[in-house]
């Protein structure tokens, strides 16, 4: 898959561009102007990202924090630590910029409707709940909201991602012509019950190739979110 | 990695750790509580093998926000300590507008879905590397950079919008 400017310009701004890469990336900056502009845009928000976040800079390590490493490097003899050697690291196998194509699997018409009467369906839920939300579908079902956006045919899709008892599944589905479908899901691994774990955390790279494949654009603000729930 | 080791890559990369949790937090004292635990827990607890110790410091750093800091709700409120608002009693137009900048700033990540603000507090604020970044969310770096980008362009957005 051809990068997109963006993602271009996203990779130079973070020193992710090969030599060549960024050879080419500066002869465009001085050809094109529109290239040039969402260049000087990106950069400028990314300064004041980095100015923001630097502001704890000013304020002192606190002593609690400073005893720790201190202790630590004191009173823990090599041979007691509990620190196991580490292995040296290798190339996660995974690792590839290029792209390879997913057959992009369409499932059934998401009808999910609930036993219980007073609980509300899937289809009520992707229909009128903004995302960041958990809300319990039934008493063994929790979906999680993560965002909302456009599909290239112009239809209102979300992603969210069910926890049961039987597992844990990642989808996204659209609303065509009225009506929820599933565009894809996945299984996914979900962290204990004593531990915390974001959608974000527990996502597919199944689930992401499809979004890079079919989103029409970034996901939707929560104003826009707003509208599109309205209709 | 024996204790000594860890501890000189904790003190190298203290800064940036403490930025990460910043950037989650929105608030110095929360952020320097997610540091301490982060910090309690590296030094307690094993390291997995085949596991870059920098990317799992900021994948503890980020399961310790959500498992404690955020469970309190403990969000850049009206109340909490933040730096732009620790300003000296003579404030005029330039440190306002300063503050409204911030202000505009922080809504604007605030606003963003969660996946694109943790790139966004990882890499650009934080200076992780795309692989590394990958490690810590245990994301393919494809979908990182495409994360990335798609933060980038969510923020410009807004940014331009509150113009």
């Amino acid at each position: 898959m051809k990068k997109s400017d963006s993602e271009i310009i996203s990779a130079f701004l973070d020193n992710e561009l090969s030599e060549p890469e960024v050879a080419i990336f500066k002869k465009r900056l001085q050809e094109d102007a529109l290239f040039a502009n969402e260049f000087a845009k990106y950069s400028e928000n990314d300064l004041a990202l980095k100015q923001h976040v630097s502001l704890i800079d000013n304020v002192p390590v606190p002593d609690s924090i400073m005893n720790l490493l201190r202790d630590a490097e004191q009173n823990t003899p090599a041979s007691n630590s509990n620190i196991v050697q580490l292995a040296s690291w290798r190339d996660p196998k995974w690792l590839s910029l290029a792209a390879s194509f997913l057959i992009v699997t369409l499932l059934a018409p998401v009808v999910w409707y609930s036993s219980n009467e007073d609980s509300p369906s899937l289809a009520n839920i992707l229909s009128s709940e903004v995302s960041g939300q958990s809300i319990a579908l039934d008493s063994n079902t929790q979906v999680v909201l993560v965002m909302s956006f456009q599909d290239r045919q112009g239809n209102f899709c979300r992603e969210y991602r069910l926890s049961k008892s039987t597992g844990n599944e990642q989808a996204v589905a659209c609303n065509v012509n009225g009506k929820w479908e599933t565009q894809v899901s996945d299984s996914i691994q979900v962290a204990s019950s004593q531990t915390y774990q974001t959608a974000s955390s527990a996502s597919s790279e199944k689930i992401e190739r499809w979004l890079d494949e079919n989103m029409d654009d970034i996901p939707f603000s929560t104003h826009m979110e707003r509208k599109n729930l309205a209709k | 990695m024996d204790t000594r080791a860890l501890k000189s890559m904790i003190l190298a990369n203290l800064q940036d750790l403490r930025r990460f949790a910043y950037s989650l937090t929105s608030d110095v004292n929360d952020a320097d509580d997610l540091t301490q635990i982060v910090v309690e827990r590296l030094l307690t607890r094993s390291i997995p093998e085949n596991v870059v110790p920098l990317s799992w410091m900021f994948r503890i750093c980020k399961n310790a926000w959500i498992d404690e800091i955020r469970s309190r709700k403990v969000r850049a409120t009206d109340d909490a300590v933040d730096i732009s608002q620790i300003a000296s009693s003579n404030t005029n137009d330039n440190q306002l507008e300063d503050a409204s900048q911030k202000q505009r700033l922080q809504i604007a990540i605030d606003e963003l879905p969660e996946p694109y603000r943790m790139v966004i507090s990882l890499i650009i604020m934080s200076g992780l590397s795309y692989a590394e970044t990958s490690q810590t969310l245990d994301l393919p770096i494809g979908t990182v950079m495409s994360r990335i980008s798609r933060a980038r362009k969510k923020l410009a957005e807004k940014l331009s919008a509150t113009d």
